[in-house]
C-alpha cells in the first residue's frame, strides 16, 4: 500500500512538471543599461540579453535604428526604462512589435517624482516627471521583483532559478544601500545640496536627504536659460555649495561660468543615465562612484 | 647720488602703486557661518546585553557595551544639529542569536527623539534624527 501511494505521488510529480514547458532561453531586449544588469542577474543562463543602449550612451539622445527594431521584434520580452525616456519613438517601437512579444515598462511600475528645479518640459508624452528611478537603490530593488516576475510570467518551468538570481542580487542591493547611507552619513545634512547638468537625482536626493539644484533639465537636451542660470549662481552663493557636479553632456562654457561666478568648483562627474565606462561598468561601481564623489566634494 | 634716490623712491612707491590698480578678482567664496555646538544627549535601552558603537559624520562618537536590559545608558555630545536633522550610523551585536532590538534617543532642545533597530545576532542602520 505504502509503495502503491510512493509510486502514485512520483507518476503525479512528474506528471505537474511536464505540463510547465521548460523555454530553452528567454530572447530580452533591453532599453536600460541598468535593467540589462538586472535580467543577466536574475536570469542568469536562462536568458540572452541584448543592451541596445550601451554603457555611456546617452538614453535621452537614443535614436531606433533598424537593427535595434530587429532585435527588439525577435525578443521574446522587450525592457523599458518607462516615465517618458523612450517617448520619442515609443509609438513606433510598440507598432512594430509582434503580439507575441512582451513589453514591460519598468519605471511606469514604480513611483513618480514630478519636477525639479531644472525646468520643465511637458506635452506629447515627453519626460514630466524624473525617468531616472535607478539612482535610488531601492527603485532598483523594486525594478528587481518586477524582472523576477516577468521572467517566471514567461518561463515559469525556471521559477526557482529566477527566485535564487534575484535573492541573490537583491542580498548584494541590500549590502550596497547600507554602505550608501554610512558613506552619505560622513555629510552633514544641511550641506547636502546637489547641482547636477540635468535633473536626474530626484529618487536619489528623497532617499538620502538631498535638495536639488539643476542646470539642464529633466533630459539633456535642453538648453538652460540665462535667467536659470543666473539664479542657480545666486542660490549656491547662498547655500555656500562647494561643489557642482557634471555629466559628459553639458555644454562646458555653461559649467565655467557658474564656477566662475559663484566661487563653486568642479566636483566631479557623475553617472547619472545609467551604466557607463570605468567604475560604472556595474550598477553597484556607478553607485558607489556617484556617491563617493558627491559626499567628497560637499564634504 | 640724487638721481640713484630718486629713483629708489620711485621704485619704492610702485609696490603699493600695483596694489592700488591691481583689478581684484570678485570671485566669491562660499562660506557657510558656524553654528554653535548644541548639547544632544543620546541613551541607548537594548533587550538583550550587546555590544555597540555609534558614528557621527563618519566619526565614532561612542561605543561600549550594554549589559543592562533593564535600564538605559547615556551619553552627552556636543554637536551641530542643524535643521535638517542629523545622521548616526549604529552597530550593534547582541550576545544573543535571537531576535534582538536596540532603541537609540536622541534628546535636543527638550525634544525627545527614537529610533529602534531589530536584528538577529546583529544590527547595523543609518537612523536620522529631525526635531520636525
Amino acid at each position: 500500500m505504502g509503495l502503491r501511494a510512493a509510486f502514485q505521488a512520483f507518476f503525479f510529480f512528474v506528471l505537474a512538471f511536464s505540463t510547465i514547458p521548460l523555454k530553452a532561453e528567454i530572447k530580452v531586449a533591453s532599453f536600460s543599461t541598468v535593467l540589462s544588469e538586472i535580467t543577466q542577474k536574475v536570469g542568469g543562463k536562462n536568458v540572452t540579453v541584448t543592451s541596445l543602449i550601451k554603457p555611456g550612451q546617452d538614453p535621452h539622445e537614443y535614436q531606433l535604428t533598424p537593427g535595434d527594431l530587429a532585435a527588439a521584434t525577435a525578443a521574446d520580452l522587450v525592457l523599458l526604462s518607462g516615465k517618458g525616456m523612450e517617448a520619442s519613438y515609443l509609438n513606433n517601437l510598440r507598432d512594430a512589435l509582434p503580439k507575441r512579444v512582451e513589453v514591460l515598462a519598468v519605471g511606469d511600475q514604480l513611483p513618480g517624482l514630478g519636477k525639479g528645479a531644472g525646468g520643465e518640459k511637458g506635452g506629447s508624452g515627453e519626460a514630466t516627471e524624473d525617468p531616472h528611478w535607478w539612482n535610488s537603490v531601492s527603485e532598483v530593488e523594486k525594478a528587481t521583483a518586477l524582472v523576477r516576475d516577468e521572467l517566471i510570467h514567461l518561463d515559469p518551468g525556471h521559477t526557482a532559478d529566477y527566485q535564487a538570481g534575484a535573492q541573490a542580487f537583491l542580498s548584494e542591493l541590500k549590502e550596497l544601500d547600507l554602505w550608501a547611507k554610512r558613506k552619505i552619513a560622513e555629510l552633514p545634512r544641511d550641506r547636502r545640496e546637489l547641482v547636477t547638468s540635468h535633473d536626474a537625482f530626484q529618487y536619489f536626493a528623497k532617499e538620502y536627504g538631498f535638495q536639488i539644484d539643476s542646470i539642464e533639465g529633466l533630459t539633456t537636451d535642453q538648453e538652460p536659460s540665462v535667467s536659470h542660470v543666473s539664479a542657480l549662481i545666486a542660490e549656491i552663493k547662498k547655500q555656500g555649495v562647494k561643489a557642482i557636479f557634471l555629466e559628459n553632456t553639458l555644454n562646458p562654457k555653461v559649467s565655467a561660468e557658474i564656477t566662475r561666478e559663484s566661487g563653486a568648483r568642479i566636483g566631479g562627474t557623475l553617472y547619472a543615465d545609467g551604466l557607463g565606462p570605468g567604475e560604472g561598468e556595474t550598477y553597484a561601481g556607478m553607485t558607489r562612484h556617484n556617491v563617493t564623489t558627491i559626499v567628497d566634494a560637499l564634504k | 647720488m640724487q638721481a640713484a634716490l630718486v629713483i629708489v623712491g620711485l621704485l619704492l612707491l610702485l609696490f603699493p602703486l600695483h596694489s592700488l590698480t591691481q583689478r581684484h578678482a570678485t570671485i566669491a567664496t562660499p562660506t557657510v557661518a558656524p553654528r554653535p555646538a548644541k548639547r544632544v544627549q543620546l541613551s541607548l535601552r537594548t533587550t538583550a546585553p550587546c555590544r555597540f558603537h555609534i558614528l557621527y559624520l563618519g566619526q565614532i562618537v561612542w561605543e561600549g557595551t550594554d549589559d543592562s536590559t533593564d535600564k538605559e545608558i547615556m551619553k552627552d555630545l556636543d554637536i551641530d544639529f542643524p535643521k535638517e536633522g542629523i545622521d548616526l550610523a549604529v552597530d550593534v551585536t547582541w550576545e544573543t542569536k535571537g531576535l534582538a532590538a536596540a532603541e537609540i534617543s536622541a534628546t535636543v532642545d527638550g525634544s525627545e527623539l527614537h529610533k529602534t533597530l531589530w536584528g538577529q545576532g546583529s544590527a547595523s542602520d543609518v537612523v536620522t534624527f529631525t526635531k520636525d
